[in-house]
């Protein structure tokens, strides 16, 4: 999916329909490859991208990788397994060398390693965080992860490894960093899949949401933010719209000589530039926060999500009346 | 980091109190079980406590208590349907211990618990309108939180002290359940006029202990009212005892006339016992006080009745008190 600038110099078209993305939009997304309206349509789930992009050129998007998994006494991923033992020995490895401060080559033992038996080493450590950040580690030891181990990695040990401090809501952003928009999407969604409480689905989706705000790159912040089924996101508001104000009219329009008021719902409308941001009425500090750093990342995104749990609120309403 | 590596299993005991424990200790003494029985026990509950986590998660990571919660509730109902597979027999607990299907054994467990679940918040619901659950303070109390119960989940909805819904243990519950409802029962064989009288007159301090101590009273001097007057308990006080000690015909008539009373009201042996071990815990209190002003124990209009723990009570903050004027 490449951005090809068939429109005039500097100009982007969309992906889809072909018609030139606004400045507007591109100056907030610069990698935007839809326009706002297609964007929508994806998101509300009306346009099938793989299938419009891909289907007549024949390319296929590269599936993403299946997480490791236990299967009786071994460990599993793909065509590569593993036997506990044999992945506790050499787990067993890396811990003496770190012992005995011998990083440089815990970090060779490891990183020598396939990427397959890199995950199931971090699977089966005594300190999974620590493990992992050997595999990502730099010539200068400095840590890192591996994006590579991190997508292979069990979602309930990517979770504890995220909040690590649930009581006090802090993440590793780092790790969020390294995961790749369909390790994170699988992630999120795994999380949820078991959940049928809507409350809880609610708690759950905007802990996400809270952690994804926390990363320092914003088109990190957008990319994993694009990767999460829109009706996933939606469901992070549905106990917290409350505290938007979206009745709240920002500004008149002078139309026939008659004063128009402007509610707050229209900046979050398909066709509307990028609004004010969105703290400026949820009454709630912190969800503002939250919302902000997100709406900068991915504004469209955002819309669509505050517009579908708006929506979300008067299901059933009709049927009340 | 790993929550399964998180969660401390020692610290649910599979001991000799529960009955899967003992099925153990029998199964591992005589040998009657693989060597792996126990690992393989533990590693079950915790994939139960891993699954009971992922469904009733709040935020991305599963919290420890989610995970221990999940456990408790697979250890009780595998307990519950050894219990039922083998009808209480060891030997036989043994062998199907030793077979090593622990999830059919918990789903029999989790029937049973459903049902004595669902019976407690039916009973609750219609054990709250009897006249009789308003005069039990403790056991109204809990009734009513009995009847937000749901099931499906063990918990039941946050009363007014507390912040967020709350377990119900499908056991330890489900007895204090059986308990209440035999209080009950027994209260309802009561003439409802002598009970109707002092419910109408004793708006503080309802308890079943002290109502037991004005029935007690009642019996001892054949009265036909639950209210004893002042001279019936001057009475009470000076021909029931002799030397701190109840006269050994009148324990025999109380004890005597509550049996008849027990076995007319209450069907199941257990808790008829307790009740009866309740009556005689309260004559061992009218033992331990006799000799003073009685009028402050029963139930009276406008009074609020004293239990033995703030008798108790009184003797320590009388003792702490001596102590601060000594020094």
């Amino acid at each position: 999916m490449n951005q090809q600038p068939f429109g005039g110099e500097g100009e982007v078209t969309c992906s889809v329909c072909e018609i030139v993305i606004s400045m507007a939009r591109l100056q907030v997304i610069p990698d935007a490859k839809l326009c706002v309206s297609c964007q929508g349509k994806v998101e509300r789930g009306l346009l099938d991208l793989n299938a419009h992009l891909f289907d007549s050129s024949g390319i296929q998007a590269e599936p993403e990788p299946q997480p490791l998994e236990v299967q009786e006494d071994r460990l599993v991923v793909g065509a590569w397994s593993g036997g506990f033992m044999e992945v506790a020995e050499q787990s067993g490895q890396m811990r003496a060398l770190l012992r005995e401060g011998k990083r440089e080559e815990a970090q060779a033992l490891v990183q020598a390693l396939p990427i397959e038996a890199q995950a199931a080493l971090v699977v089966v450590d005594e300190d999974p965080e620590e493990a992992l950040s050997i595999t990502g580690m730099d010539g200068k030891g400095n840590p890192g992860y591996h994006t590579q181990v991190v997508s292979l990695l069990p979602t309930e040990l990517l979770t504890g490894l995220i909040a690590y401090d649930g009581e006090e809501k802090r993440f590793n952003t780092r790790l969020i960093q390294a995961m790749t928009p369909g390790a994170f999407s699988r992630t999120v969604a795994e999380t949820l899949d078991p959940v049928d409480n809507a409350e809880a689905r609610a708690a759950v989706t905007w802990e996400w949401l809270e952690a994804l705000a926390e990363l320092r790159d914003a088109n990190k912040r957008a990319e994993l933010l694009r990767s999460v089924e829109p009706e996933l996101l939606e469901e992070a508001l549905t106990t917290r719209i409350h505290h938007f104000n979206l009745n709240k009219t920002i500004t008149s329009v002078e139309i026939d000589g008659v004063n128009w008021g402007v509610d707050m719902f229209r900046v979050f409308s398909e066709d509307s530039a990028v609004g004010p941001l969105p703290s400026k009425f949820i009454e709630d500090e912190k969800v503002g926060e939250v919302m902000d750093s997100l709406y900068e990342a991915a504004p469209d995104v955002m819309s669509a999500m505050v517009r579908g749990a708006w929506e979300r609120q008067f299901d059933g309403w009709e049927d009340l009346e | 980091m790993n929550p399964l590596a998180r969660l401390d299993l020692s610290r649910f005991q599979i001991d000799d109190e529960s009955f899967v424990g003992q099925a153990i200790a029998l199964g591992v003494r005589f040998n009657k079980l693989p060597p792996q029985t126990t690992d393989a026990l533990l590693g079950f509950l915790r994939a139960k406590g891993l699954y009971y986590g992922q469904r009733n998660r709040s935020g991305i990571a599963i919290a420890r208590s989610g995970l221990e919660r999940g456990v408790r509730q697979a250890l009780i109902c595998l307990d519950m349907g050894l219990w039922n597979l083998s009808q209480g027999d060891l030997n036989r607990a043994v062998e199907c211990l030793g077979k090593g299907d622990f999830e059919a054994t918990r789903k029999e467990g989790y029937q049973i618990a459903f049902f004595q679940l669902e019976e407690i918040r039916k009973g609750s619901l219609g054990l709250l309108t009897r006249p009789t659950a308003a005069f039990l303070q403790e056991e109204h109390r809990n009734l009513k939180r009995w009847a937000t119960l749901v099931p499906e989940t063990w918990t039941r909805l946050p009363d007014d002290l507390e912040e967020e819904a709350q377990l119900v243990d499908a056991r330890i519950d489900y007895g204090i359940f059986l308990q209440t409802q035999a209080r009950m029962d027994f209260l309802n064989s009561i003439p409802n006029e002598a009970l109707e009288q002092l419910q109408q007159m004793v708006s503080e301090g309802r308890s079943f202990e002290g109502l037991l101590r004005n029935l007690i009273l009642a019996l001892a001097l054949d009265l036909e009212t639950l209210i004893p007057s002042s001279e019936e308990m001057s009475q009470f006080e000076s021909t029931c005892f002799k030397d701190g000690i109840m006269r050994s015909e009148i324990r025999e008539k109380v004890l005597h006339l509550m049996d008849r009373q027990l076995e007319a009201s209450v069907l199941d042996g257990p808790y008829r016992s307790e009740i009866r071990v309740v009556v005689e815990e309260e004559i061992a209190f009218f033992e331990q006080v006799s000799g003073e002003d009685l009028a402050g124990f029963f139930l009276l209009a406008g009074k609020k009745a004293v239990t033995a723990d703030d008798l108790l009570d009184d003797v320590v903050a009388d003792d702490l008190l001596d102590e601060v004027i000594m020094e």
